[in-house]
């Protein structure tokens, strides 16, 4: 390399070292192509909006929900439902209430409620309301709602209303279970007050004035309940778990003044108050749970298929019609049902224990699928068996005059299927409720679904049981009756304990599968009459002595889980991690 | 469709000179990179002809498209000095400036690391090759350089919204939701490993034998990992990566082979191995949890295990021992760690071990003698466990080993090894799919005969008789023998198989392969 051309190669290096250092600060400095910076959501309406919708999309649902883990309804294989029948329920196995999800919701209404301020305000009224009014209600309203969905769990939860930043303290001691009402109550007040009372467009489905009031009715419907009036014996901090001071006429005259609130709304009523038959009570309830609106929704979410957001119907479906079945519902749930005349069913009766789906509250027809009960047509291939479509789990002994012996012929919805024997529930009986008999799992899973998180049947019935708590019987009777007219019921016409009695049958029936049952029983203090030894029906159509086939079967209810009491179970266990994390937390009772 | 542009300038100013025994380099570099890709997709369905293959000829009704894009920036510099001094004395000093894009641009994107490397020909002095003859190449080296790692989402540094699902509106709108993906940690930067080693290569008895060993010390610090550890549920975060752990990895490897003929028989033998195992010197911690389940102290990813310690022969057995509530006759017993008196998540202890070995090895065989040749491969591997589970297929009972079937209990063998049959979900110890105590869990220490083949070549005077070049014939295997106590499964698979019950193609046992071959050349 002579002397002169080196020279030149210093020249060069030095021009591209200076291009490459020149402009080396902004260089790095990049921003997200595919996500948007938290400045430029808080300053846009729409970016907002959509931040609201992941606030929604957090509420849980299901079809069983809490059914498997009361006396509603039973799965084959199900370790948590198995712990919570068998009161195994430990920290180290805890998960029901789902506390880290409720509290990431939580959390996303805490910044959205220290953020909305920052959008500009528009005096527009959508509904009757500014946008940011809506929003700041929605928000409110939503926080509430994931509150109360811990306390029915857990009693009295810590109550986090700010943003948490990475250095902060996290540690918070639960607060009392008075004070997690009053905030749920209050903040239900001032949501009421921000949100529109009816959304009309495309804000169908969003929280409204009703919803937070409907909201408030039913926690302090749980406030009056015996649960929360009653001290657990031994605990050292009865204030997470229920009031230890104040009057409790004064919680029923609240409960009942705010499910009074939302009835003089006067938006909402019955579905088909007035029926004309049997028959036509069983249609309407079941149109209820398949329609897509109805005057009933007070707070609900819609489920599309035609957007891909149907609800996915595989995991309910019997199983010889393309489901797995695994919300069976109990004998104890279907002996539950009242004769249509209004009297107890008894497997004592001789008639009632030969043919125990026969005249029974309209609205079992319409909730559960029993054998021989007409659901659908079958699949093509299976139409020579079952041209009709009805439910088989039974068994059918035949006679193989060849054989020379019996030979055993199975229902195609059993676990001994043909069609398909991975069936999970045992308990002879699948669900009807919520299930649009027109979808073809053999097509699609998915369909459309309005699901019901708070309907108005709920706050008459809330509005009954405050009456009862507040010896108002007549009252009580009055608004009871609304509901057993809607289901073609004859009146009751009990008081004092009976009338609770009956109120509280009529609130398991009415309410089935909605998530209810397993908090009322805990309200009601009534855990042993719903957690023993479950059963389920054994369905077989007997061999006749003239070796022809029964045509009416043999339906004897058997176990099929084990089960058994303990009052820990009225609240759940918090997970051990989340006690060692945050040592300002006490365990419920029972889980030490 | 993808358009990417991954552009990387490099510019390196080298320097190389050599004086009397002076031997000096030096490079000086930077290198810039910039990646900005973008894709694209669209499609249709349903084309009436195939003929003409346009996009817009297809249904209307059948189409989507989609599209993302990222972009990456880095910028480093980096440079190397060494010297050597009669090829006797060998130093290099090497380091790295590099800056990235996925930190907070106030002061956390760039991060130094140097690197000192030192090597000795001891065999080149003097005194050596006059004393220590057999010895005839002898090397000592050490090192120690730090590396960076960035390997993270980018943008943690920030709050950023993206979007997540969708919800129904007015019975069939589908309106999409937007949802902050993370909380910002602005503080994070590079993790750093500090790398550290000694060691030697040799060459003895006239270059047959070699031999080369190493002990290293690994401080990796400013681990970026989670703090879902202590932080609890509550709080709601969705957490960053803080550059929170540290972990130190020691261990040695070494090589030895000798390599010789005597007369028609040439042979090698070799002999490899490597032994490493780390230990946390700081990890996010659950406050209340005791000590015996503290990260810190234990290998990385070292799991929380009951102890089993039996299987309840019968109620008594049950009624004398702490249990899990609602033990059943059959049922494992854990161990009470803790002595008080019952069953419950203290009881859990950090395993010592991990499904990675602290021990793995080999050895390898080649012989020739005459027209027969022969190789062997051993291999195994020391210090892991992998859990020894079933995949259950439906619900209620489902698969089962057999080796846990054939000795389980029942009211008829009541003092079994194994515990009875149960229902997936109903047995406290056992949780779908997740062993969670040590009965699930057992060593995959393993020697294995991975690979041997014996051969024999026919003379080529015979085979050209028959117009055959070469004629070869030979017996091989593969996996042939194996000598562990894990049944079932090869203790060579790897553990993480569950969260589904369909990756069953990692869990088989492997093959094991015997070939006869013959190779003819015409």
């Amino acid at each position: 390399m002579n002397y002169k051309n080196s020279n030149l190669l210093y020249i060069f290096l030095g021009f591209t070292f200076t291009l490459l250092l020149s402009c080396n600060k902004s260089f790095l400095d990049t921003k997200p192509s595919t996500q948007f910076a938290e400045s430029d959501v808080w300053s846009d309406a729409n970016l907002i909006q959509l931040n609201m919708n992941s606030i929604y999309t957090q509420n849980p649902w299901s079809f069983s929900w809490t059914s498997l883990s009361v006396d509603e309804a039973r799965c084959y294989d199900g370790g948590n439902d198995y712990n919570m029948s068998n009161m195994l329920m430990t920290p180290d196995n805890a998960g029901w209430g789902d506390w880290n999800g409720r509290y990431r919701a939580i959390r996303d209404c805490n910044v959205f409620l220290e953020n909305i301020d920052k959008l500009g305000d528009d005096q527009a009224l959508i509904d009757g309301v500014t946008l940011k009014d809506r929003l700041k209600g929605e928000a409110t309203f939503l926080r509430a709602w994931y509150y109360h969905l811990l306390i029915k769990y857990f009693g009295g939860v810590p109550l986090i209303t700010k943003s948490y930043t990475l250095t902060d303290d996290f540690t918070a001691p639960r607060n009392s279970f008075a004070e997690c009402v009053q905030f749920i109550s209050d903040e239900c007040d001032k949501a009421a007050a921000l949100l529109p009372l009816e959304n009309t467009g495309e804000n169908k489905g969003r929280a409204t004035k009703g919803a937070a009031l409907a909201l408030k009715s039913r926690i302090l419907l749980h406030a009056a309940s015996d649960l929360y009036n009653t001290a657990f014996p031994g605990f050292s901090n009865p204030e997470l778990l229920g009031y230890v001071d104040g009057n409790r006429d004064q919680r029923w005259q609240a409960a009942k003044d705010a499910a009074k609130a939302v009835i003089d709304l006067g938006i909402y009523g019955l579905y088909q108050p007035n029926p004309a038959s049997a028959e036509e009570a069983t249609k309407n309830y079941e149109e209820l749970f398949t329609s897509k609106q109805s005057e009933e929704d007070i707070f609900i979410r819609y489920f599309s298929a035609s957007v891909n957001q149907g609800a996915d119907f595989w995991g309910v479906f019997p199983n010889g019609f393309g489901g797995i079945e695994t919300n069976g519902p109990t004998s104890e749930l279907v002996d539950a049902y009242e004769m249509s005349d209004g009297t107890v069913f008894s497997r004592a009766n001789p008639a009632q224990n030969i043919e125990p789906y026969k005249n029974r509250d309209p609205r079992f027809y319409a909730t559960i699928l029993y054998e021989g009960a007409k659901f659908r047509p079958r699949p093509a291939n299976l139409q020579g068996i079952d041209p009709v479509g009805v439910l088989q789990v039974g068994t059918w002994e035949k006679w193989d005059a060849e054989a020379g012996k019996v030979t055993y012929v199975y229902g195609l919805d059993s676990r001994n299927s043909a069609v398909y024997g991975g069936g999970y529930n045992n308990a002879g009986t699948s669900m009807l409720k919520y299930i649009n008999r027109r979808t073809d799992m053999y097509v699609n899973h998915q369909d459309d679904l309005t699901w019901r998180y708070i309907r108005y049947s709920e706050i008459i019935l809330n509005y009954a049981e405050a009456c009862i708590g507040l010896g108002e019987d007549v009252e009580a009777r009055t608004y009871i009756n609304m509901i057993r007219k809607k289901a073609a019921m004859p009146d009751v016409t009990e008081s004092g304990d009976a009338l609770k009695e009956r109120y509280q049958n009529e609130r398991r029936i009415e309410l089935v599968f909605e998530d209810h049952r397993f908090f009322d029983v805990r309200r009601w203090m009534i855990g042993p009459e719903a957690y023993h030894p479950m059963h389920g029906v054994d369905v077989v159509y007997k061999l006749n002595p003239d070796r022809t086939t029964a045509t009416i079967p043999i339906i004897t209810p058997v176990e099929i889980t084990t089960g058994k009491w303990e009052d820990k179970a009225y609240f759940l266990p918090i997970s051990r991690d989340e006690m060692n994390k945050n040592p300002k937390l006490v365990q419920n009772p029972g889980y030490n | 469709m993808d358009n990417s542009s991954n552009i990387t300038l490099n510019a390196l100013l080298n320097y190389d000179r050599t004086f009397n025994k002076h031997d000096v380099k030096a490079l000086f570099a930077t290198e810039r990179i910039a990646g900005d890709n973008m894709n694209f997709w669209a499609f249709r369905r349903s084309y009436t002809s195939e003929i003409l293959d346009e996009l817009d000829l297809g249904s209307n009704a059948l189409k989507d498209n989609g599209g993302s894009s990222s972009v990456v920036r880095r910028l480093n510099y980096f440079g190397r000095v060494s010297y050597a001094y009669d090829s006797k004395y060998l130093a290099e000093f090497v380091w790295r400036y590099d800056g990235s894009y996925i930190f907070d641009p106030v002061g956390k994107q760039f991060g130094f690391f140097p690197g000192i490397s030192l090597g000795y020909r001891i065999s080149k002095e003097n005194f050596w090759k006059d004393n220590i003859s057999f010895i005839n190449e002898m090397k000592i080296r050490g090192s120690w350089g730090k590396t960076g790692n960035d390997r993270i989402a980018p943008y943690q540094y920030l709050t950023t919204y993206g979007y997540n699902g969708s919800y129904v509106f007015n019975e069939s709108v589908s309106e999409q939701a937007l949802r902050a993906l993370r909380i910002p940690n602005e503080g994070v930067t590079w993790e750093i490993a500090n790398q550290s080693n000694i060691g030697f290569d040799a060459q003895l008895l006239n270059n047959k034998l070699t031999i080369s060993a190493d002990y290293f010390n690994n401080l990796r610090t400013n681990i970026l990992a989670y703090r879902n550890a202590s932080v609890p549920g509550s709080a709601g975060l969705n957490l960053p990566r803080e550059n929170i752990g540290k972990v130190v990895n020691k261990g040695f490897e070494f090589q030895v082979s000798y390599l010789d003929n005597t007369g028609d028989l040439s042979y090698q033998v070799s002999v490899n191995g490597a032994y490493s195992k780390n230990h946390i010197k700081f990890w996010d911690e659950t406050p209340g949890n005791p000590e015996y389940q503290k990260s810190t102290g234990n290998q990385m990813n070292a799991r929380l295990y009951y102890q089993a310690i039996g299987v309840f022969i019968d109620a008594a057995a049950i009624d004398k021992y702490p249990h899990w509530n609602g033990a059943r006759p059959g049922d494992i017993i854990f161990k009470d760690v803790n002595d008080d008196g019952k069953i419950d998540g203290l009881d859990r202890v950090r395993s010592n071990k991990t499904t990675i070995p602290t021990f793995t090895g080999g050895f390898t065989i080649d012989l020739e003698y005459k027209r027969f040749y022969a190789t062997i491969l051993f291999q195994g591997a020391a210090g892991a466990e992998r859990s020894y589970r079933t995949f259950s297929g439906g619900p209620g009972v489902g698969n089962f080993m057999y080796n846990l079937v054939k000795d389980r209990w029942t009211p008829d063998n009541p003092s079994a090894e194994n515990p009875r049959a149960w229902e997936r979900g109903g047995a406290y110890w056992m949780t779908d799919g997740e062993p969670n105590n040590t009965y699930f869990v057992r060593s995959s220490d393993y020697l294995r005969l991975k690979n041997f083949e014996i051969g024999y070549s026919l003379p080529s005077g015979y085979t050209e008789k028959i117009g055959i070049q070469s004629l070869r014939v030979y017996v091989s295997a593969l996996n042939f023998l194996t000598f562990t106590k894990m049944k079932d499964f090869d203790p060579e698979s790897p553990d993480d198989a569950p969260g589904s019950i369909w990756v069953n193609s990692q869990v088989y046992p492997l093959n094991k392969t015997t070939n006869i071959g013959l190779t003819v050349t015409f």
